[in-house]
């Protein structure tokens, strides 16, 4: 494939009101009791891109109601990840597939950790142990063979790239993903082909 | 900031590539979109054929070609900023002035977006824990998915479309580490397309 090219304008703000984020971010009031957790949840994930002027007061309650990874969110927003990469060492110690896929992807990316791919294969194979076969961890293990195929490829082991790609492949992960992403737009009433 | 930097040269960043995404780290300031019209006019000069934006949905495709035709009927999509993207001072005017530009320089427009009930909806049917386990797409992914194929459609068509894409940044790269971003997801599907 060419090149694929990301340029981030990152313009320091001189002026920075308050954002007036429209539609793009619903006004609930955080204080109503019949918020749902989940609703919490989903305004902590817009508001980094819709209102970050409201981002550490949804984050911080979607966290308090049990959201570890909304931490994540708020270390995006602040460049600090040093609390959400503590949380995500407690569950990855504790086992739970969550904590072991966040931590495995810190290292991967470099985000907020320095960048060690080899620790980030040794937890999504970690992972990837603990979880065969589990039916209802199916496409995160597919996908976690995508990772691994995309750092096998950067670290230049084109063997171990091939392996974990034949495994996403046998698998049918792109078909999965196809099919999830096609009936969630049909049940939606949303087209599913290109207007183009 | 109290320098500006003039030293940016998007012909040379972009070098051969088919694909360029400008990924403004934020929606709010009216400079990014100043400065995405004065990358517009370098990378027209050296073939890029294709202008596509997060900020209009699919479903006014229809009216941007209208105008791209025509030159009337600016006043919808102005008014759809207007309406959807008042993220501060300045800031409709200045996304107008960049569908502005891309036309002017000869640009095809493409509207990429979902329309909010559309997003509303894909929400609606996958809460945070179902898509962190991939089971589902958030309206984040379903957007970058939905993008990504539209993109790479074009760039299949004809080995001379090469496209330009404004953004928010968090879509262009991995938002959350459940959420891929398009740099991964265009490359993806170029492998599916190409049968590697």
């Amino acid at each position: 494939m060419n090149q694929i090219i990301v340029i981030t304008l990152c313009f320091s703000v001189v002026l920075c009101p308050r954002s007036f984020a429209g539609t793009f971010f619903p006004k609930h009031d955080i204080n109503d009791p019949n918020l749902s957790n989940d609703t919490v949840m989903l305004q902590c994930k817009k508001s980094l891109m819709y209102a970050p002027s409201q981002l550490e007061m949804w984050c911080e309650r979607a966290y308090e109601v049990g959201y570890w990874q909304a931490l994540e969110v708020i270390a995006l927003h602040t460049g600090d990840g040093s609390h959400y990469v503590a949380e995500a060492q407690k569950h990855a110690e504790n086992g739970e597939p969550d904590g072991i896929l966040a931590l495995a992807f810190a290292y991967e990316s470099g985000r907020f950790v320095p960048q060690n791919l080899h620790k980030s294969i040794t937890l999504y194979n970690q992972y990837l142990n603990d979880n065969k076969g589990i039916e209802e961890e199916k496409m995160r293990v597919a996908a976690t063979h995508e990772d691994l195929y995309l750092i096998y490829t950067e670290l230049g082991n084109f063997e171990k790239a091939a392996e974990h790609k034949r495994f996403f492949d046998e698998n049918n992960y792109i078909e999965n993903k196809d099919a999830i992403l096609k009936k969630q737009m049909n049940e939606a009433g949303i087209p599913v082909d290109s207007e183009q | 900031m109290n320098k500006i930097n003039t030293d940016v040269n998007y012909r040379t960043m972009a070098g051969n590539a088919r694909l360029v995404m400008l990924g403004e780290s934020s929606h709010n300031p009216a400079i990014y979109k100043f400065e995405a019209i004065k990358a517009l006019k370098e990378l027209k000069k050296v073939g890029f054929t294709y202008f596509a934006m997060e900020m209009l949905p699919r479903s006014m495709q229809d009216k941007v070609e209208f105008y791209q035709r025509t030159g009337s009927g600016f006043n919808f999509i102005q008014q759809y900023f207007d309406e959807y993207w008042a993220r501060g001072y300045l800031v409709p005017q200045a996304y107008g002035e960049l569908v502005k530009a891309a036309r002017e320089v000869g640009l095809k427009i493409i509207a990429l977006d979902l329309t909010l009930e559309e997003m509303d909806a894909i929400d609606a049917s996958c809460g945070f824990d179902y898509a962190e386990a991939k089971k589902c797409f958030d309206s984040h992914t379903v957007r970058n998915l939905v993008w990504a194929q539209n993109i790479n459609a074009i760039l299949n068509q004809l080995n001379q479309n090469r496209v330009v894409v404004y953004m928010h940044r968090w879509h262009a790269v991995r938002a959350a580490g459940y959420q891929e971003g398009l740099d991964t997801l265009v490359k993806v599907g170029a492998y599916q397309q190409s049968g590697l």
